[in-house]
Order: C-alpha cells, then sequence, then structure tokens
C-alpha cells in the first residue's frame, strides 16, 4: 500500500504521522511525506532557500518519527511548490497513492470553516481514499 | 479501537469490505456497520398520499438497509474471524444520525463511502467529516459513475 502523508507545519499534522503511523502496516508499505509550499510569485522569487529549507527540515523530522515506527518500510518526503489542493491531488495521482493522510485542524464552531479548504477539496476530488486525523477531545 | 462503517447502498459493501482487508487495524479493533434508513416523505397538499403506499416504500427501504448492513458484516466476520462486528439500523438524516452514533458510540474511526463528486452522498461524507468528534477515512466508491443520479425515483400524483 502506498501512503502519503500531506502535511503542515502544524501540530495536527504531526499528529496524523504519530496516529496513523503506529497502525501495524505490513512491510512493503511505502510511505511518502509531502509539503507544499504555498506562495505567490511576488512573495517568493525561488531564490529564497531558508524557507524551503525550513519546510524540508519539518518533513525530514516527520520521517524521522515514521522511521522509528517503521524502520523497514520505504520513506520518501517531497516539498512541492504551488497550490496545495492541486499538488498535493496531482501527486497522488501520479504516484498511485492508496490512501491520503491528511491532520484535522479540528475548528469547531463556526461550520463554513469547520474543514480546512485543502482537506474539503481533496476529500472531494481525492482519487483514493482518504483519512482525516482528528483526536478525540484535541 | 472502534470502528463506526457507515453503509448506504450495495455499491459499498465491496469497496469498503475491500478497502477494510487492505487496512492495517490495530489491535483490538470492534467493528460496528451502521444503516441509516432515509424517512420517506411526504410533501403532498392535505395528505393525498394514503399511509399504506408510504409504508410499502418504508419497508422496502428497511428491507434493503437492513440487508446491505448484513452483508458487509457478513463479509468482515468471515475477513476477521474473532472480531466483534456489530450491525445497527436507525431512521432518521444520514449526516446527522450518522455523527449522533459516533458519539454515542464513543467510535475512534468512522469509515464511509464517497459517492460521486456531485451527488447526495458527497454532501453527506463531508458533513460527517467536518462534524466528526473522531478520525474519519472517506472511500471513493465509484467516482466516475455520474449516472446514479439519474436512479432516483420520482413519484408524481
Amino acid at each position: 500500500m502506498k501512503v502519503l502523508f500531506a502535511v503542515d507545519d502544524s501540530k495536527f499534522s504531526d499528529l496524523a504521522i504519530e496516529t496513523v503511523g503506529s497502525r501495524p502496516w505490513p512491510v512493503d508499505t511505502e510511505f511518502r511525506i509531502l509539503s507544499v509550499l504555498e506562495l505567490s510569485r511576488s512573495e517568493f522569487d525561488g531564490s529564497d532557500t531558508a524557507v524551503i529549507g525550513k519546510l524540508k527540515a519539518d518533513v525530514e523530522s516527520k520521517a524521522k518519527v515514521l522511521e522509528t515506527l517503521h524502520p523497514s518500510a520505504k520513506i520518501e518526503v517531497k516539498v512541492l511548490q504551488g497550490r496545495a489542493k492541486d499538488a498535493i491531488l496531482s501527486h497522488a495521482e501520479e504516484w498511485g497513492s492508496d490512501l491520503i493522510v491528511v491532520g484535522s485542524h479540528g475548528r469547531r464552531g463556526l461550520q463554513k470553516f469547520l474543514l480546512g479548504s485543502v482537506a474539503e477539496s481533496i476529500l472531494v476530488q481525492s482519487p483514493c481514499a482518504v483519512e482525516i486525523v482528528r483526536i478525540k477531545g484535541a | 479501537m472502534k470502528v463506526l462503517v457507515a453503509i448506504q447502498d450495495e455499491k459499498c459493501v465491496d469497496v469498503l469490505g475491500a478497502y477494510m482487508r487492505k487496512y492495517p487495524w490495530p489491535t483490538p479493533v470492534e467493528f460496528r456497520v451502521l444503516h441509516v434508513i432515509h424517512p420517506v416523505r411526504v410533501n403532498s397538499y392535505m395528505s393525498l398520499l394514503p399511509a399504506p403506499l408510504t409504508d410499502n416504500i418504508a419497508a422496502q427501504r428497511k428491507k434493503a438497509g437492513e440487508a446491505v448492513a448484513k452483508q458487509l458484516a457478513e463479509q468482515l466476520r468471515e475477513s476477521f474471524p474473532g472480531i466483534p462486528v456489530e450491525e445497527q439500523i436507525v431512521e432518521g438524516e444520514a449526516k446527522s444520525e450518522i455523527v449522533d452514533q459516533l458519539t454515542d458510540w464513543n467510535a475512534d474511526l468512522v469509515l464511509l463511502g464517497s459517492h460521486g463528486k456531485h451527488g447526495l452522498m458527497g454532501s453527506v461524507s463531508r458533513t460527517v467529516v467536518a462534524h466528526s468528534p473522531c478520525s474519519a477515512i472517506v472511500v471513493p466508491v465509484q467516482a466516475h459513475d455520474r449516472k446514479s443520479s439519474k436512479e432516483k425515483i420520482h413519484i408524481i400524483i
């Protein structure tokens, strides 16, 4: 099974990695951790490696967590640029993932914003199953 | 881990069953298969539609719902020997009933199918995920089948 974690640098993504990562995945499972840098051209000219570096460090640290849980699994990290939902969906399709895992920001109260817009677009348009991780009481 | 599987129709049976066989469930795990029967609502002036007619439709829906829930539950019992599998049938609005059952049962995960991009079920899965107290897995059920909306039954009198 190919499992794609779509992450950002929030604690919800860390929770998603820990929760889904701690399931008894078979040894031939492939994991990919994807983070998307979503900045317009005017904000980002491609030379600001510090921003990319920070995201890379973040996905690497998440990969470490996953590696401790599944030492023999194949784990890859990706940092892409573009609109988060498009990048995640096209990457999932390209790679042929069986599951996309996203953390829920768990905002409550305002119906419109209950799910992040990225999570919602993924849920509606995904070619494969989507797991939205929400920790009870979090 | 308590997993509530919300099942709508027979298209879900094989898709959800196949997905559940692939998924690495932690131990201990227990499954509950839930079907929500959509109540028969009559929009008619002065109740022109006789009750025996709607009773019949309601009975058919109940029977069909029980059959799909049983079908999936049987599949799961066969695939996961020793793991508790319950069946539950309730009547009401799918969105709110599923969320209520998740809360009542204190479920850890809800698994549901999503029927296509613009259909009714898309809205059920979205709403359930948004309001769910726990994690959710949404599995696409024939996402490319756009014709299903034509299968709606209209009774015009």
